[in-house]
């Protein structure tokens, strides 16, 4: 190794030895305990350098100074999670006020009693089954109305709950006459899109107080009917329709 | 977070003092850089690289300071050689003032390789890093700046007059 080389390693040698590998560093010293030249000059460089070094690193700590920091580090912390609890309440509060706004929003959109709405509806004469089918499509109801009823009988129309379901209902009225006597007819319209109907057969319940007949529609088996009736009363002469003759 | 503190407070705040000049803003920084290290403590991924992270973050915290106060001096070192072929023979203590004067004159990406190189924990490489520049670099710049400090230093040293050279 010559002198230019030794320069140029002891540039890297300092100051940790990482930067140079053995061989490099067994040539280096190789050279520098030979050199009469090399050899004074690094010891003169290293010396340079150690009193540097402890001149840069004789820097006075003050006292105190690392409880001075983590006392700021405490309250750098607590600083820090008043203002999480305070953005966690902006947030809570920006909630509340959507629902509360959401809230007067809806209460805003009930509509006011419409008696002249609700007298229409009650007036309604639905003396046939697509009255009553059009009715309920208003309000946005698909339903098959029950055939064979007498629709003059017809007392009120509605949804009513079956079986957790709201379902088309209607109540006939037979006020009764000599031939038969007065009761309620109720009937609950089920269809496919709500029950499995597959065992919905003409199926007659009799009870102590009333009778319960399943009937499917027989032109669509998409609907079928739950009617309650009274005891005693005949389901087809209080409330079916009379048929009626042909003219001759 | 405490324990970083008591095994490196006393290493930041000299960097902070060397970097700055300024005691009271040395103490300032370092407070600011464990503050800041503890609000960015979940990217510090491998911990026994704790110092040089706490190292930089002090750093960039003084040079935005600088930065915003628009104070730094950029002395250039266009005037200052290679190292000296002979360094004196006679060497004594440095003046610890003249020291740190002759450390504010110099621009920042100098005093900053420098002070590492002379707190002896960082190799060059730790440097590079640290300074994001390529090792090469360090190399030049440290060169650089240690022919300026002796250039400004061993005058006063050798004939222990304290007086400074004026060799920028």
């Amino acid at each position: 190794m010559d002198c230019k080389n030794a320069r140029l390693l002891l540039e890297v040698a300092h100051p940790l030895a990482t930067e140079l590998d053995a061989r490099d560093t067994a040539e280096l010293a190789g050279h520098l305990s030979d050199c009469p030249d090399c050899g004074p000059w690094a010891e003169t460089e290293h010396r340079l350098d150690e009193m540097f070094g402890n001149a840069m690193r004789a820097v006075p700590v003050p006292d105190g100074l690392a409880q001075r920091i983590i006392g700021r580090l405490h309250v750098e912390r607590d600083a820090w999670y008043r203002g999480w609890a305070v953005r966690a309440a902006g947030v809570a509060a920006a909630l509340l006020l959507t629902v509360w706004a959401s809230w007067a929003f809806w209460l805003g959109k009930k509509p006011a009693l419409d008696m002249d709405e609700f007298v229409f509806e009650t007036e309604q004469f639905l003396y046939k089954p697509e009255l009553v089918e059009q009715a309920f499509a208003a309000k946005g109801v698909k339903m098959l109305a029950p055939p064979n009823f007498d629709y003059t009988l017809l007392h009120s129309h509605g949804m009513a709950d079956f079986q957790s379901r709201r379902v088309p209902f209607l109540e006939f009225f037979q006020p009764g006459n000599k031939d038969v006597p007065s009761g309620m007819a109720k009937v609950y319209v089920v269809s496919t899109e709500q029950f499995r109907l597959d065992d919905a057969k003409n199926l007659t319940v009799a009870g102590s107080r009333q009778n319960i007949v399943v009937r499917p529609n027989d032109k669509n088996a998409s609907f079928a009917y739950i009617i309650v009736y009274p005891v005693g009363a005949s389901l087809e002469r209080s409330f079916f329709k009379v048929p009626t003759a042909p003219k001759l | 977070m405490q324990e970083l503190v008591r095994l490196h407070y006393e290493a930041l705040y000299r960097y902070a003092y060397r970097l700055s000049g300024s005691a009271n803003e040395a103490a300032d920084l370092t407070q600011e850089a464990f503050c800041q290290a503890q609000a960015k403590f979940g990217q510090l991924r491998d911990t026994t690289r704790a110092k040089a992270w706490l190292f930089s973050i002090l750093r960039n915290t003084y040079l935005h300071r600088v930065r915003d106060a628009r104070r730094d001096k950029l002395v250039p070192l266009d005037y200052v050689g290679d190292l000296p072929e002979r360094p004196p023979e006679q060497l004594s203590e440095i003046d610890a003032q003249v020291l740190q004067e002759a450390l504010n004159q110099l621009p920042e990406e100098f005093r900053s390789p420098l002070i590492l190189y002379y707190f002896d924990d960082f190799s060059y490489r730790d440097i590079a890093e640290h300074m994001a520049v390529p090792i090469g670099t360090v190399m030049s710049r440290l060169a650089r700046a240690k022919a300026y400090l002796r250039a400004k230093l061993l005058p006063v040293v050798a004939d222990g007059l304290g007086r400074g050279s004026d060799g920028l």
